[in-house]
């Protein structure tokens, strides 16, 4: 091993600080974008289910623009481009807008097929009970819905968490950019990058766990 | 036509580099994930536990964390790589992770009647997969593999973070030096041009991706 | 018959010295260190530069490397094997330059490498061969006048860079807003997400110039001369820099460089921020300078 420096596990402690200062912002986005992307995502979804006039339509080329561009470049769009026509939002701002930006437009087409599959006997039946049109979509359709599309809800989610390192081009103190800033100035790139490794890894596998476990407490009884 | 031109030059460089990119990419997360995969379904636990790890590693960690080690970290054991084939790489090793859990998913999705026919009338494992399950497996593969070459195509935009001359890389290029030169970035129109020429390549793949989607599950 | 034989010798002798320094000016000068080995069988030069870092390391609208450092690249190429393209010049930013030298992926880096106490333990470097300090930039309209205005505010500046380290030493209630590239830091303060820039003042006179709508504030902190990076223990490759710098610094190249990338306006302000011949050598020992807060 070729390190062109002495290997320091201990630079690692002495700037847990900044780190931890990381890795809680890395939370606070990845729950932010979660969220708002979940919501987001099933009023979409719905709009498209219900083929709703117009809105259906904007909603389509919406998603078609954001799941055919890279994630990366919408968020230079949004904080470079915008503010030569007066939008000047802050880092943090363009974080979480585009974070659930982007997750709003992959749990549309989720939402949109879990709604669309939920089995039409089911609001036949609603219906024939003399529940409203409203009632039956919160009650009877919407729950079902939410958990067929779990598993592929949870699968954007944890992207989401991976989305949130991109942070870094923005400047937005996260923990990959707060690694990336500590390397430049102390040039050890092995001690931070396995670090910030693990704990991505760690979150990513507690985040699905703990998607799975909802998934389980809302199953549907086969 | 003022700075358009010099601009629109350069960015073309730039998206030939992300095309000789993606091809490299596609081509080794498809033979890499293939071979993988086959040995994710196989009948070796060991060989199992070993791709589920690969697995769970590359496709669990941020893109561009992994870019990074590739680039920043990897020296460390002597392998070195210009930008250029430490984002091939890394995006590669992504790609092939991802490639191995579609094969998997593929071929899982095949009724296992038809491996144990198969098994039955005596093929060896090697005969049964590529004459009774891999076909099949191919035609459940498009979809997702579509999905990945989009993703991967995204991808290729995180290598301007390592330096690479592609498309993202050639805009910011061009913006700060509009911005130093003439103090006008045209910021907007170039980040706009870059969307456009990006959804102009993927659009196909995923437009294809969803008719080939909804053909097989009828 | 003697006095026609001398005559002839004389003749030869007097053209020979005639002619001698038009053909070591043709030929390329041999320096004092020879080129290392590997270097010499590879045919190029392998070199970090700035590509972003006007009017040291920068791509004009064809896309070609220019500026100050970029000249002095060539100049070493020539040196190294008679031919100003025999180099590679990979883009290098604040954060990977270092590491891109320590991996062993460049030879040399020229790209505004300040000497620092920590930065000399990982890397290696040459003589000096510019020195400069840090200021800052603000709108034309700004109040700020010192370092002290800034206390408690948010200052852009580039990853990894000299201005980024003081103002963590000295400064730290000021929030740093950093960027890999100086066209994002420019961008932050135009869009008032940043009340300062704050870099080398070479970069900063170069911006101002074309750039009516900043002005240059703030004292000069921050003093760290420029050195060529080379892998910490390469004696060899260190020795042929050094050479190579003697010999740029004998014939004035420097300084005749520097006038092509200064406004003449401003030149005055830097005629003692590059080696030139007849004059004391610029060194690092002023360099400890980076931790010196100034009371800030």
């Amino acid at each position: 091993m070729n390190l062109g420096y002495q290997l320091d596990p201990a630079y690692v402690v002495r700037h847990l600080g900044e780190l931890g200062d990381g890795l809680a912002w890395t939370l606070v986005l990845t729950t932010i974008g979660l969220c708002g992307g979940i919501i987001a995502g099933l009023a979409l979804g719905a709009v498209r289910a219900y083929r709703l006039p117009v809105f259906s339509n904007l909603v389509a080329a919406f998603v078609e623009l954001i799941r055919n561009t890279p994630l990366f470049v919408q968020i230079f769009f949004l904080y470079f481009g915008l503010p030569k026509i007066g939008m000047r939002a802050s880092a943090f701002e363009v974080a979480c807008a585009s974070l659930i930006i982007w997750g709003a437009a992959y749990n549309a087409e989720n939402y949109r097929a879990a709604l669309l599959a939920v089995p039409y006997q089911y609001e036949e039946a609603g219906r024939a009970l003399g529940l409203g049109e409203m009632r039956t979509f919160w009650s009877i359709r919407l729950p079902i819905a939410i958990r067929f599309a779990m598993p592929s809800v949870t699968n954007i989610s944890v992207e989401t968490l991976k989305n949130s390192a991109l942070m870094l081009a923005i400047s937005f103190p996260e923990l990959t950019d707060t690694a990336i800033n500590l390397v430049a100035v102390s040039f050890r790139v092995f001690e931070l990058f396995i670090v910030i490794g693990i704990t991505y890894l760690v979150l990513a596998a507690s985040l699905t766990q703990l998607m799975r476990s909802v998934e389980h407490r809302l199953a549907w009884p086969a | 036509m003022g700075w358009e031109t010099p601009v629109a030059l350069y960015m073309m460089r730039g998206l030939v580099t992300t095309l000789e990119l993606t091809l490299i990419c596609s081509v080794a997360s498809l033979i890499g994930g293939t071979i993988l995969g086959v040995a994710f379904i196989g009948e070796a636990p060991a060989l199992v536990a070993v791709v589920r790890l690969y697995v769970e590693i590359w496709r669990g960690l941020p893109l561009i964390v992994i870019l990074f080690f590739v680039f920043f970290a990897l020296p460390v054991f002597d392998v070195k790589f210009s930008a250029f084939w430490a984002a091939a790489v890394g995006l590669s090793l992504w790609g092939s992770a991802v490639t191995a859990e579609n094969v998997r998913g593929a071929v899982q999705s095949i009724p296992k009647a038809q491996r144990e026919g198969a098994r039955a009338l005596g093929l060896s494992w090697p005969a049964m997969m590529w004459l009774v399950v891999l076909p099949q497996a191919v035609r459940r593969l498009l979809p997702p593999t579509l999905n990945m070459l989009t993703s991967l195509i995204h991808g290729t935009s995180l290598s301007a973070q390592l330096g690479v001359l592609e498309l993202l890389e050639s805009g910011r290029r061009s913006i700060q030096r509009l911005l130093l030169d003439v103090g006008n970035s045209h910021s907007l129109e170039i980040f706009g041009a870059i969307l456009l020429i990006y959804f102009v390549i993927c659009y196909p793949l995923t437009s294809l991706s969803r008719s080939l989607e909804r053909r097989l599950s009828v | 018959m003697k006095l026609l034989q001398a005559t002839w010798v004389a003749f030869f002798f007097l053209t020979a010295l005639v002619l001698s320094p038009i053909t070591t000016l043709a030929a390329t000068p041999t320096l004092s260190a020879p080129l290392p080995q590997p270097i010499e069988a590879r045919g190029k030069l392998i070199v970090g530069v700035k590509c972003d870092y006007p009017p040291f390391g920068y791509v004009d609208a064809a896309g070609k490397h220019a500026g100050f450092e970029i000249d002095i690249v060539r100049r070493l190429a020539y040196y190294a094997f008679g031919n100003p393209e025999a180099v590679d010049m990979e883009c290098v930013t604040g954060p990977d330059r270092i590491p891109s030298l320590t991996s062993g992926r460049v030879d040399l880096i020229v790209s505004v490498l300040s000497w620092t106490p920590d930065r000399a333990k990982i890397v290696g470097f040459s003589n000096p061969y510019f020195d400069s300090s840090v200021r800052m930039i603000v709108p034309k309209d700004s109040s700020i006048k010192s370092w002290a205005d800034v206390r408690g505010k948010t200052v852009t500046t580039t990853t990894g860079g000299t201005p980024a380290i003081w103002l963590s030493k000295c400064m730290p209630s000021v929030h740093q807003l950093l960027f890999d590239n100086t066209a994002d830091s420019i961008s932050a303060l135009n869009d008032g997400r940043a009340v300062a820039y704050s870099q080398d003042m070479t970069l900063l006179v170069g911006i101002t110039s074309k750039n009516p709508a900043f002005k240059i504030v703030g004292e000069g902190v921050a003093r760290g001369p420029f050195g060529v990076g080379i892998k910490l223990g390469n004696g060899e490759l260190t020795k042929w820099v050094n050479a190579a710098i003697a010999q740029m610094t004998k014939r004035n190249f420097f300084w005749k460089s520097l006038q092509k990338w200064i406004p003449k306006d401003d030149l005055s302000a830097f005629v003692k921020s590059v080696p030139r011949p007849g004059r004391p050598p610029i060194s690092y020992a002023e360099a400890n300078d980076i931790y010196k807060c100034y009371g800030f």
